[in-house]
């Protein structure tokens, strides 16, 4: 499969397994895998319609689904995380990481900025 | 005295208060340090810096419990730099002085203001004020004014940490406390502050869904053109507190927007007052330079001397364009 075809297939699938768990529409606009300057590479998937409480109840399969395609892309998921909007309860991003040194450093707590919840860390 | 930054969710303020208590346990200086720990208060009013969590005032009150338990001040920030004349009508008012009164039955016993007329009405509460560098007090006459009101402490403007001997007049004059922020690493005079400033404090007070941060991606790129900008920015080594501690009562840290352990990194680097390595690594503004320079610490020992007898005019001077030369590589 090229590249693109797994990107493409990636955020339909991410998409598909929201509507599927959750049982109500997910929407995830964006699928992004990225290589950052500090080293790190990842992948961060923007939703709409996803709540914490959603998160929290099937955060075992969400996070084991986040690491397969992590790998998928050969991306060791050392970090999962989601960021919500400042003061509320709503998810905007989903992030998997592979961690450089310094951003270990910073990033790994169960909450390491009050937008950031970790799954995994 | 050093005043930490706080993200503002209990979860943070537990690993600060840990990590205060775990340096105590080793060093000997950290264990005669004092504390404060300031946190960003949105509420109609807004601050002047991004504020990832609003915490209401039963959370508040909390967490100032339990602040003063482990002897922590607390500072509530409440700084916007313009308020939309909001402030002075009959609404406003009532409704600033209802929070003022909240505040101080919930145990707050300081704010960090930066309006003249909030200063009153906080007073008015019984509060004690800190007035926040966005009042950008750099020089004499704007302290004196401040230090009528009776205030607490008073935030320099970080433009004129290297300017000894304004530091030293102010030093003379008033009775305040004197507060300095030592990472924060805008750039010198920065010619966008007040923009910046009067951006954060609508966007945070009332969601307004900018498209993009023109100020900070304008800054970050004047500084990938030129580096020297980096070098002048007016930061302090954790290594040069010493030059200041006659004139300075409070030391500043910057960045409660940041993860904790970017926080956690850079009190423990001003408390040990003691860096080796990438000095972009401390500082708040440029944090995503980190990545692309290499400041090296070393290079700039003895660079304080310099700037504490410069006399700022840089056309007829190449003292920091050649230090960033020395000391400043892009990584690979
Ligand atoms: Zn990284």
């Amino acid at each position: 499969m090229s590249i693109k075809e797994k990107i493409l297939e990636g955020r339909e699938d991410i998409e598909k397994f929201f509507i599927k768990i959750i049982g109500r529409e997910i929407f995830v606009p964006e699928l992004d895998v990225f290589s950052s300057r500090c080293g790190c590479v990842g992948i961060m998937i923007t939703v709409r319609g996803l709540f914490t409480d959603d998160v929290e109840i099937f955060q075992k399969q969400l996070v084991k689904k986040l690491e397969d395609l992590a790998k998928s892309f050969d991306i060791n998921a050392d970090w999962i995380f989601i960021r919500t909007l400042p003061g509320s309860d709503d998810v905007i991003n989903i992030g998997v990481r592979e961690l450089c040194n310094l951003c270990k450093e910073e990033y790994s707590y169960k909450k390491p900025r009050p937008d950031l919840i970790s799954l995994k860390f | 005295m050093f005043s930490i930054p706080h993200p503002g969710d209990f979860e943070s303020l537990k690993v600060i208060v840990n990590e205060i208590k775990k340096i105590k346990k080793y060093d000997k200086r950290a264990r005669k340090e004092r504390f404060e720990i300031y946190l960003g208060f949105s509420e109609f009013i807004g601050t002047g810096r991004a504020t990832l969590h609003k915490p209401n005032f039963e959370e508040l009150e909390e967490q100032i419990r339990y602040a003063k338990k482990n002897n922590l001040r607390m500072e509530v920030v409440i700084n916007a730099s313009c308020l939309g004349g909001t402030h002075l009508t009959a609404n406003g008012i009532s409704y600033i002085n209802w929070i003022f009164n909240q505040l101080k039955n919930i145990g707050v016993e300081c704010v960090a203001l930066s309006d003249p007329y909030l200063v009153d009405l906080a007073k008015n509460n019984d509060l004690d004020v800190n007035v926040s560098c966005i009042a950008l007090v750099d020089c004499l006459d704007k302290a004196l004014f401040w230090d009528e009101k009776e205030v607490y402490a008073i935030t320099l403007d970080s433009s004129i940490n290297r300017h000894f001997d304004i530091i030293q007049e102010i030093k003379d004059n008033v009775n305040c406390k004197l507060k300095i922020l030592v990472n924060e690493a805008c750039l010198y005079k920065c010619p966008m502050r007040t923009q910046h400033f009067n951006f954060f404090s609508h966007a945070n007070a009332q969601n307004i869904p900018a498209l993009d941060d023109y100020y900070y991606n304008k800054c970050i790129n004047l500084r990938i053109k030129n580096k020297e900008l980096i070098i002048k920015s007016p930061f302090i080594r954790p290594e040069d507190l010493a030059h200041y501690e006659k004139m300075i009562d409070i030391f500043k840290i910057s960045g409660r927007s940041h993860p904790i352990g970017w926080i956690k990194r850079v009190l423990l680097a001003y408390l040990k007052r003691k860096w080796d390595g990438n000095l972009m690594e401390l500082l708040d503004c440029p944090r995503e330079l980190q990545h692309f320079f290499y400041l090296d610490n070393k290079i700039l020992n003895s660079a304080i001397k310099k700037w504490k007898t410069c006399n700022k005019r840089c056309s007829g001077c190449n003292f920091c364009k050649d230090l960033a030369e020395k000391a400043l590589k892009v990584k690979n």
